[in-house]
């Protein structure tokens, strides 16, 4: 609680060491610009509640645990990616992403929530009576947006240095994969594969645009405003593409199965050039924070995606 | 106007056609409409060939069988129930249909989908039995019948959406089927529905002069020595059985059943010896169109035609519900 006897100039004077060793743990006020405008605090937040994967993930990265998080799995969700998981026992549940319990997240007494622009289109303004909510585009974000919202977020939490080294670390590691990357390497088609949906991932979507900042091209632009859309088996062979990047789950039998019966999966040109690729669909597009990009990198590598090759073990495609 | 029939039944065949082909052509990829004929009837090893045989094909013959049997299942059972606003979207059948499907689904994880159709069919009799039941407690008349419908369809429709979320991950399998969408429909599914449907239709064009005795009133059928009770439940079971088929495997799709007798009545008259084989090719022709229209809205995305049609069926309603308001 801020003290309300301190005159205007002892408060100066108490704020100004802060001041000037910002932008460390500071308790200066900090205002931000969200997806609603900007957002001011009188000190940055210290109990944070996270309602996307990619916030809990920004703030583990900054050193933040968050006091709640949508990691529940109400209304079928699929819960924390598997690399997240080891990171969130013991944060308290406070209902899923598309069915936050105001309950729990009273419970928690933030003085921040973090919201998507998305999925809490609706419900951010009750939220509003909670705590102070910070609503970012994450489900249908870039990996730009998505970095500025990690700046954004550390600003809210006092932690701007910590973003910015975040930041410059992945800006490195992103420069050294784009060595391994091939020259003139074909485009590619990325998709969210679920037993039901094909859903492509084009140029503005996280996972799209993140595969084109390590060096290679997505064929597929932004249509109609929308960064996911869904494709049938007629709609990819439209499509044609010379490398396909497979976003499948270990416990879910992915429709692509039935597709590659149909001998029109054989006349796809990255299934002639054994360039299909698979990684698992919850650590690439539902984590997208800074963590969830490390291993992405990791992965692009290793996969051999990025060098054009074969796919290595582990991250073929095997219908 | 009336068109003779000798040309009616042979233009709306064409149209069928029609449909067929741009049906083949249009899609993620246009093929030119030449071609989709020619690769219809001789197919290659291209792209163009397998794309409509393993994919436009199939998907299109389930449209045209849905739309047929769902267009003779309205004129059925308004024929039957001598009432325009019939349909066995307003009579909760199709939903009382998708019900029964996806409480197979969920609670019988086992059952195979050729039992699809004869769940459908128990779950839409249900459905037709509650609506007639709620509605004769009131005294049946066509504007009561069809309330009673609406309100067994979204009790159906509102059971569905709560089976649905209690056992989210069961109900996966049937949401496929249920979806009001052809998109992706194969070989398989309509081998599936094939027999159920060509049967009742075959059967339901049999049937067709009962179903002429039968809307001339209880008294006058019974006068001309009609069997009314067994002539009704076997008419009744038909339209109740082609809707079932279609929702087995698209799911409900409303208002086909409403529009497409209606147009085929007034084409040709009232014989159901005419207007049954015109609403069947109608129907066919008109889904088959719709399908395909559906399919250009957002391409290479699909959009459901279920929703297409019923943009265009629920002001058709609304009129046909008025006229029968201002006669009564």
């Amino acid at each position: 609680m801020p003290d309300r006897s301190m005159r205007p100039a002892h408060l100066l004077t108490a704020l100004l060491p802060a001041l000037l060793l910002a932008p460390g743990a500071s308790a200066a006020p900090v205002s931000v610009p969200t997806d609603r405008g900007t957002l001011s605090l009188p000190a940055p937040a210290r109990r944070v509640v996270a309602l996307e994967y990619s916030f809990v993930d920004t703030l583990l990265a900054l050193g933040v645990r968050p006091v709640g998080a949508a990691l529940g799995t109400q209304g079928g969700d699929r819960g924390a990616p598997p690399y997240l998981r080891p990171k969130v026992g013991g944060i308290p549940h406070t209902g899923s992403r598309g069915q936050p319990s105001l309950e729990a997240m009273a419970a928690a007494r933030p003085d921040l929530i973090l919201a998507d622009a998305l999925v809490h289109k609706d419900s951010a303004a009750g939220f509003g009576r909670l705590a102070p909510t910070a609503v970012f585009p994450s489900r249908r974000a870039d990996l730009d947006e998505l970095n500025n919202q990690t700046l954004q977020i550390g600003r809210l939490v006092g932690r701007e240095a910590a973003a910015r080294q975040l930041l410059a670390d992945q800006k490195t590691l992103i420069a050294k994969a784009r060595a391994f990357a091939k020259k003139n390497a074909p485009t590619f088609v990325a998709g969210v594969v679920t037993p039901t949906s094909f859903t492509v991932h084009t140029q503005g979507s996280f996972a799209g645009s993140f595969l084109e900042a390590v060096g290679r091209r997505n064929a597929v632009p932004v249509r109609d405003g929308q960064t996911q859309f869904e494709t049938s088996l007629e709609g990819l062979v439209a499509l044609n593409p010379q490398t396909l990047v497979l976003f499948t789950a270990p416990d879910e039998k992915p429709v692509t199965d039935t597709w590659a019966k149909n001998p029109l999966w054989q006349k796809l040109s990255a299934v002639k050039r054994g360039r299909v690729y698979t990684f698992d669909r919850d650590d690439w597009t539902r984590g997208r924070g800074p963590t969830a990009l490390k291993l992405m990198t990791a992965q692009a590598i290793e996969s051999r995606f990025l060098q054009d090759a074969a796919p290595a073990r582990g991250y073929q495609y095997q219908p | 106007m009336k068109l003779r029939p000798a040309a009616l039944l042979p233009l709306a065949a064409l149209t069928l056609l029609l449909g067929v082909l741009l049906s083949l052509a249009l899609g993620a990829t246009d093929i030119p409409l030449a071609d989709a004929a020619r690769l219809l009837l001789r197919p290659d090893d291209s792209t163009d060939s397998l794309v409509i045989h393993t994919l436009r094909l199939p998907r299109t013959l389930v449209a045209a069988l849905a739309g047929a049997a769902l267009g003779v299942s309205g004129l059925l059972l308004q024929g039957v129930t001598r009432n325009p606003l019939s349909d066995p979207g307003i009579l909760g059948v199709e939903a009382g249909g998708a019900l029964a499907i996806l409480i197979m689904v969920v609670f019988l994880p086992t059952a195979p989908a050729a039992l699809f159709v004869p769940a459908a069919f128990l779950g839409g009799l249900l459905a037709a039995a509650a609506a007639y039941g709620a509605a004769r407690t009131a005294g049946v008349t066509p504007l009561r019948l069809a309330l009673a419908g609406v309100a067994v369809a979204s009790l159906a429709a509102a059971a569905t959406r709560a089976v649905q979320i209690l056992f989210e991950e069961r109900a996966q399998g049937a949401l496929f089927a249920l979806s009001g969408s052809l998109a992706g429909r194969t070989w398989e599914q309509l081998a599936q529905i094939a027999p159920w449907l060509g049967g009742g239709l075959l059967l339901a064009l049999l049937a067709a002069p009962r179903v002429n005795v039968l809307t001339l009133g209880e008294d006058v059928a019974r006068s001309l020595g009609a069997r009314t009770e067994r002539d009704r439940v076997i008419v009744t079971g038909l339209g109740v059985l082609l809707a079932a088929g279609s929702v087995s495997v698209c799911g409900p799709i409303g208002f086909v059943g409403l529009i497409v007798p209606h147009a085929a009545r007034a084409l040709i008259g009232p014989d159901h010896r005419l207007s049954l084989p015109l609403a069947a090719l109608l129907g066919a022709a008109f889904l088959t169109l719709a399908d395909t229209a559906a399919r250009l809205i957002d391409r290479p995305a699909e959009t459901p035609v279920g929703i297409l049609v019923a943009a265009v069926g629920a002001p058709v309603f609304v009129m046909i519900a008025r006229r029968v308001g201002r006669r009564t």
